[in-house]
């Protein structure tokens, strides 16, 4: 027999642990490093056998070649990225915020099929939509349009913060709406002032979650928009021609991509969390 | 300040039938207890008159205004909620002031208000914090400043006591009464415990599967219950009911339960006699079953005997639980009672 002390036992734990979130860590965050340090590396630098590893100076040439190009208009991609997924997050937000509201408050026939059915909408994979959104949107000639693409990701992003947004609306007592109600507003009055400012966090969540799904979005960008209504993803792939990859280009217009995302996280991540777990736990 | 008027009132919930043709007269500046166990329908009663149901018949009158169809905020109502209902985002004194602020009231005169009904309460050094700061005390006094302050016709309380601690209830429960002498407004407020409606109301409507039973003054439901479920509700610990049949004998009534026999005072027997040779149900508060030691003056005395099952030490009283033939019985009697168990 052997055994080691409770002492022992909590250190090779940690240790133990401590390994294995190491691993994790690195799984993830390696790639993202890779990243940054070939938009940061001098053309010449990317290929190099053996891989260079750790710059010793930074190179800003791929991210000039990438934001200042006379053939390649990435900015404006940029910009219609930004038009379409702020655009599409708004629209949805308040959508899915009434339509949360009116099946956490309103008493209505057939309520609990049309939530279920909601869910059911957002199990349905997005590729099998696909054909069937292209000919809608052939239909109302908004094929290659930025409308034609603000559309699609509502419908993509609407049943599920409908759904997320209904298990927070549901923490939010009905009580107060009523004593609101009681002391002078009216049923809207009250979702205004009581129950919308008490959700922000939720509401919040669902829109970062409904940004991050427009602004990163290549398959439908990709196919149902063009030139003028082209996003940055799918401009990104301009930078790969026939199998020429400007891998430092690339990976620039992938740090530029990742910014707004990363910050709206990091801002939110307060919100994220709450407003995931707002429907579980009852606070 | 106005009355209030339910006339005919029926609410279903699909097959439900929570409140059953309700008719209630509550007059100005009266206190009024609608009390029953849960499901009774009282509450849904209360969020009638609120305005957070609609009826299915009937017509509700505040004054002398029909309010079926006036919006909540418009029916010159405050209500204070079980789970107070305070708004979590807003300062204690924001939340007093909310109503006032929508009704656009001057901004000085909220002030004076929120700090008037505050210095009622005693919660002025409350104003600035956030309701998740607060005690369940204190939370309750706040949703009660808040309906103060509005100065309503008609103040409504659902339940407003079950979350505090039962020395806090008995507290508040004294303040509260002490509120409506001061306010002099109608009050109508919910519970289930008929120890609260018993102690506050000037009269009580005791309701039971959506039904009103019987609408009286705590003394009256107390000497005189309608039925057998005002008479097993109202008191505590409820009254004893047991199976018996009435006999006369030379011009007396007796009431034979079997094990003891009890004769019926001669003020009743006109009352009673009508049920003579018929089955009838023998009720007793356990206040009334005295040691024949202890009996006070002036009761209408009669002897039972019974085996002593469990006692209960109260200090002030003891419950004793009483075997008699078939029939169990609790009787509170006297503290220097003597027992064989």
């Amino acid at each position: 027999m052997f055994s080691i002390s409770v002492k022992w036992e909590r250190r090779v734990k940690i240790i133990l642990g401590g390994a294995w979130m190491l691993m994790i860590s690195l799984a993830i965050l390696f790639p993202t490093y890779w990243i940054v340090l070939t938009s940061l590396k001098h053309p010449k630098e990317i290929l190099e056998r053996p891989p260079i590893y750790f710059i010793d100076y930074l190179s800003f040439h791929s991210y000039r070649n990438v934001w200042n190009n006379p053939v390649i208009d990435f900015p404006g991609w940029l910009l219609n990225s930004f038009v379409i997924s702020i655009s599409a997050t708004l629209i949805a937000t308040i959508v899915a915020s009434l339509s949360a509201l009116a099946f956490t408050r309103l008493r209505f026939p057939g309520q609990s099929r049309l939530g279920v059915l909601v869910f059911v909408a957002y199990l349905v994979p997005a590729s099998l939509l696909f054909i069937p959104m292209y000919l809608m949107l052939a239909q109302f000639n908004l094929l290659e349009s930025k409308m034609g693409l603000i559309i699609v990701y509502i419908s993509f992003t609407l049943p599920f913060i409908v759904w997320m947004l209904r298990g927070y609306f549901q923490t939010i007592p009905k009580d107060l709406e009523e004593c609101a109600m009681i002391d002078g507003c009216s049923r809207v009055g009250a979702w205004m002032r009581v129950v919308l400012p008490l959700a922000a966090p939720g509401i919040a969540a669902a829109s970062i979650f409904a940004f991050t799904n427009a602004w990163n979005e290549y398959l439908f960008a990709w196919t149902l928009g063009g030139a003028a209504s082209r996003t940055a993803p799918v401009g990104l792939t301009r930078w790969v021609f026939l199998d020429m990859f400007f891998w430092g280009e690339l990976s620039a217009g992938a740090v530029f991509l990742a910014i707004p995302a990363v910050l709206m996280y990091f801002l939110g991540q307060r919100f994220i969390v709450s407003g995931l777990t707002g429907g579980a736990v009852k606070g | 300040m106005a009355s209030v008027t339910y006339n005919e009132v029926t609410k279903r919930f699909g097959d439900v039938v929570a409140v059953n043709d309700l008719s209630i007269h509550v007059e100005d500046k009266e206190f009024l207890v609608l009390v029953g166990p849960s499901g009774c329908g009282k509450t849904t009663a209360l969020r009638i008159l609120a305005g957070l149901e609609e009826t299915n018949e009937g017509t509700i009158n505040i004054g002398e205004r029909v309010v079926n169809d006036v919006a909540p905020k418009d029916r010159d109502i405050a209500m204070v909620f079980q789970s107070y209902a305070l708004y979590p985002h807003m300062s204690v004194y924001d939340n007093m002031a909310f109503g006032l602020k929508l009704r656009k009231v001057p901004r000085e005169d909220i002030a004076t208000r929120v700090r008037s009904a505050a210095e009622i309460l005693g919660i002025e050094e409350l104003l600035e914090r956030k309701p998740k700061q607060l005690s369940g005390g204190q939370r309750q006094r706040v949703a009660v400043g808040r309906a103060i302050v509005r100065d309503p016709s008609v103040f409504l309380f659902d339940e407003p006591l079950s979350n505090l601690d039962a020395k806090l209830r008995v507290q508040t429960r004294a303040e509260i009464s002490k509120l409506h002498q001061r306010l002099k407004a109608t009050f109508i407020y919910v519970t289930h415990d008929q120890v609260e409606a018993m102690t506050m109301a000037t009269r009580i409507a005791v309701m039971n599967f959506g039904v009103l039973q019987q609408i009286d003054t705590p003394q009256n439901l107390y000497d005189n219950p309608a039925n057998m479920f005002v008479a097993g509700f109202i008191g505590s610990p409820s009254m004893n009911f047991c199976n018996a049949s009435l006999a006369e004998s030379n011009g007396t009534l007796t009431i034979d339960t079997g094990g003891f026999s009890v004769p019926v005072p001669k003020d009743r027997e006109d009352l009673y006699r009508e049920h003579v040779d018929k089955p009838v149900i023998f009720g007793i508060r356990p206040e009334d079953m005295h040691d024949t030691k202890y009996v006070p003056p002036g009761v209408n005395q009669s002897v039972m005997q019974a085996r002593v099952d469990v006692v209960e030490l109260m200090g002030n009283e003891i419950f004793v639980y009483l075997k008699s033939g078939e029939w169990e019985m609790t009787a509170r009697v006297d503290p220097r009672t003597e027992f064989r168990v």
